[in-house]
């Protein structure tokens, strides 16, 4: 083995990466391709805007999957993170900063807290992270009892600056991602992927699978509340319901970035670009003038196709091959027979 | 007093006891062969050292120390490597990282140096003694025997004062680069604990050793005083004769075949045609990863087929095939539902009616299975998990041979299986093909081939290289033809 074909190895981009950013980057053209008013820096500026909510979202819910884990209380999370960001800059509209690391601080708590549940106690990962989202949902309501409320606008801007017509938040979200790359290559991140894999082997090979899999809870909670400040800042206003859609999308942006289900594989990058997609279609749709109610069916369609795509790579390949066999002819019954 | 002493270790899950007041000593270099059935307790006294499991008494003593149970970590800082039956890699994760798991090499940043790993990784194989082994692939994408040589790598380096190898050679057949790494590892000043079923290696390496049974200490055996037959029945505690079933009489090779296959290519095979004949037991004999795995999977139906045909004459059984697999864990049992469960869920149809499976009818079928392969009636309703590997590995042939199918296909069908239980086997395999039925076997030990076997085809590099009949069938003839006489040399320079 030498060391060219090593590091050629190494440099190797993950296939799903590379379908989900091809998938994205197919939508946008086309969206850029039909609608003349979406190409100008305003529009995109909106686009990421528009998406920050739900990229940040996934890069938690594919961490923990990845593990082989899942997590439902991304609404939860989400949308108490939108409530008490709205209650508390309407009250306390100087405490910007605060409130912001307060509930990055909230997000912590109960990511750690569906952690120790579910790896410490054994509790069903499903099961815990539900009953957290209808808990989360139940306060919301009880601190904003109905949609509403007026987030300062000095808040929102914090979210939404934009430096030289280009929005922050695709720095952040940048950054976002960089962080992951950064902690994929980390023991934590080659146990995060260990883990979903083969678990008893995990722990078998003395990684510190317990801790692994609570800190993915925990960084998936923290990940929810910066998506829930990021939905404030767009919506600037509170609902206690606001972390609902966010049910299914962020499992839906997952499955268009072509994270494993079942653990050990996939690329929370591939879900930001997932996540991309997912807000792009709808855009597609209005441009081509297809009426909104379509968007579900095509969406779904969508996923499938995406799915599906390293299926057909799989059948092309085996149509290929026979015909490699064929020309090899070797060794047959007559052979056999001398050999006797 | 000993290098490491195992004072009265006992424990119990619920009603069973798995070890009662099992001790060993071991001085410092010695290689102590420890002999039991499958369930005899030497798994679980594994994962007490290993620091897995709490015993309920006794302890531990390593060098003077008092090894603290249930703690991974210390069992590791106290110099215990392990080297686990059950392959504890996961496998997406890269060898490198597999053999640097405690001392990854990491940048200023925290992530993991992989240039750095990577020749960290290849000096360690250079140590061990196993260059060709590639550090960049993933654990996936290496066959089974090196998988084992890797785990067995990563608990000799763990291995400062005491290695534990549970059964190393049931997936690494080839024995002289172990047997040169532990003879290494001895001058160190390691004790190796060596689990195996091979008699004929624990009489190779071993100093000397003790037979466990039913979770008591039963004997100990000087190496080269006890007979094979006497350990035998020290292990299962009764008398027993070691014998293959009677073959087959007459070459029946008049008759139609069963099986038919014609230019097959399959994965790594490629363009093999041989037939199997009714009544007749054939057995495929290769070094690891030559394509038995692909020609095996690929007649049952599991690896894609790329080229040739397979003609199966049913006549009346009712499936073409039926495969006992490599891995009987993972590929073949329900492992957390009961023995019964596993062994009539092939065959639903037959306990159902309108759709509704009847739970009198699953009852009886089992049971009448569970008769056909002599497994205890008290097994049915344990989770498989629960039964020794070779109570699991009847079930497995209890719900192959159900399906009644036209082909038997047994990949390693006896490994990791204890000795009593493999002669059963040896019979049913015998009974089945003399029911009129063809059965088609793997084996990494050549002369279970050689006992079981009418025929035996020897296979290397995805084609057959020779096929051996009547007298022929014997070891030495075999084994030039699964080496394929120069390739040999290339290999690994050892006969």
């Amino acid at each position: 083995m030498t060391i060219s074909t090593i590091s050629a190895r190494r440099r190797r981009i993950p296939g799903d990466l590379v379908t989900a950013v091809v998938i994205f980057v197919v939508i946008y053209s086309l969206i850029l391709a039909i609608a003349p008013f979406e190409r100008n820096l305003y529009s995109f500026s909106n686009f990421v805007l528009l998406l920050m909510p739900l990229a940040v979202a996934v890069i938690g819910t594919s961490t923990v999957l990845i593990t082989g884990g899942f997590d439902l209380s991304v609404a939860g999370t989400l949308g108490l993170s939108n409530v008490l960001a709205t209650v508390l800059t309407s009250a306390y509209p100087d405490m910007g900063v605060p409130i912001t690391i307060g509930i990055l601080g909230m997000g912590l708590v109960v990511g750690l807290l569906n952690g120790v549940l579910i790896v410490l106690l054994g509790l069903q990962a499903i099961a815990v992270t539900l009953a957290s989202y209808i808990c989360m949902t139940g306060v919301a309501l009880i601190l904003l009892s109905a949609p509403g409320g007026s987030v300062p606008i000095e808040f929102t801007s914090m979210f939404k600056l934009s430096i030289g017509g280009f929005p922050a938040a695709l720095g952040a979200l940048i950054v976002l991602c960089l962080l992951w790359a950064y902690l994929s290559r980390t023991r934590f991140g080659v146990t995060l992927f260990s883990i979903g894999s083969d678990r008893q082997a995990a722990v078998i090979s003395g990684m510190p699978v317990r801790a692994t899999e609570v800190g993915a809870y925990a960084f998936a909670g923290v990940m929810y509340a910066i998506a829930g400040l990021f939905l404030t800042a767009v919506t600037a206003s509170g609902d206690p319901n606001a972390g609902f859609p966010f049910l299914l999308t962020s499992f839906a942006a997952v499955a268009l970035g072509m994270v494993s289900f079942r653990g050990g594989k996939g690329s929370a990058v591939a879900a930001v670009f997932g996540a991309g997609s997912l807000i792009a279609l709808p855009k597609l749709l209005f441009g081509l003038q297809i009426q909104d109610f379509w968007s579900g069916a095509i969406l779904g369609i969508t996923i499938l196709l995406a799915l599906s795509l390293p299926l057909l790579s799989r059948v092309a390949k085996r149509r290929r091959r026979p015909a490699v066999a064929a020309v090899t002819d070797t060794r047959s019954r007559k052979d056999l027979a001398d050999v006797e | 007093m000993a290098f490491i002493e195992i004072k009265n270790v006992s424990k119990h899950f619920g009603a069973t006891r798995a070890l009662q007041r099992v001790s060993l000593a071991l001085d410092r270099g010695e290689i102590h062969g420890l002999l039991g059935e499958n369930g005899a307790g030497k798994s679980t006294l594994m994962k007490v050292l290993s620091g897995v499991i709490t015993p309920d008494e006794g302890k531990v003593v390593i060098d003077g120390e008092v090894l603290q149970h249930g703690d991974p970590t210390a069992a590791r800082e106290a110099g215990v490597g392990i080297a686990f039956q059950e392959l504890s890699s996961p496998p997406n994760i890269s060898v490198a990282m597999k053999l640097c798991l405690r001392d990854t090499p990491k940048n200023v940043l925290g992530m993991i140096a992989q240039k750095r790993l990577m020749s960290h990784a290849r000096t360690i194989l250079d140590e061990y003694d196993a260059p060709y082994i590639p550090v960049d692939a993933l654990i996936s994408e290496v066959d089974l025997a090196t998988k084992q040589q890797i785990e067995i790598i990563a608990g000799m380096r763990d291995a400062k004062r005491l290695l534990v190898l549970d059964e190393p050679t049931a997936a690494l057949p080839d024995t002289n680069w172990l047997f040169a790494r532990m003879r290494h590892l001895v001058t160190q000043g390691t004790s190796i604990i060596y689990i195996s079923h091979k008699l004929q290696e624990i009489e190779e390496i071993c100093s000397q050793g003790t037979v466990i049974r039913n979770g008591r200490n039963v004997g100990n055996f000087k190496a080269g005083k006890e007979s094979e037959k006497e350990l035998v029945e020290l292990m299962i505690g009764r008398s027993f004769d070691h014998t293959f079933p009677k073959k087959r009489d007459a070459d029946v090779r008049a008759v139609e075949p069963i099986v038919m296959v014609n230019r097959l290519s399959a994965g790594k095979v490629e363009d093999v045609s041989f037939s199997i004949y009714p009544g007749e037991v054939v057995g495929v004999a290769a070094l690891e990863g030559q394509g038995q795995h692909d020609l095996f999977y690929a007649l049952a139906g599991i690896t894609p087929r790329t080229g040739g045909q397979v003609q199966i004459t049913r006549g009346n059984a009712r499936r073409d095939t039926a495969l006992v697999p490599e891995e009987r864990k993972a590929e073949a049992l329900f492992l957390q539902l009961s023995s019964l469960f596993n062994l009539t869920v092939s065959t639903l149809s037959d306990l159902s009616r309108v759709g509704l499976v009847s739970k009198k009818r699953e009852r009886a079928l089992g049971t009448a299975r569970a008769d056909g392969v002599n497994l205890p009636h008290t097994m049915l309703d344990k989770p498989v998990s629960a039964l020794s590997g070779g109570n699991q590995q009847k079930v497995v042939f209890g719900r192959a041979l159900s399906q009644d199918p036209a082909c038997l296909i047994l990949f390693d069908p006896t490994r990791g299986v204890d000795v009593p239980t493999k002669v059963e086997l040896y019979d049913l395999i015998r009974s089945y093909a003399q029911s009129g039925r063809a059965v088609l076997m793997y084996s990494t030990e050549i002369p279970e081939l050689v006992g079981v076997c009418d025929r035996v085809l020897s296979m290397h590099s995805g084609q057959f290289t020779g096929e051996f009949t009547g007298s022929l069938v014997s070891e030495s003839s075999i084994l030039t033809g699964a080496l394929n006489l120069q390739s040999l040399s290339a290999r690994r320079g050892t006969v």
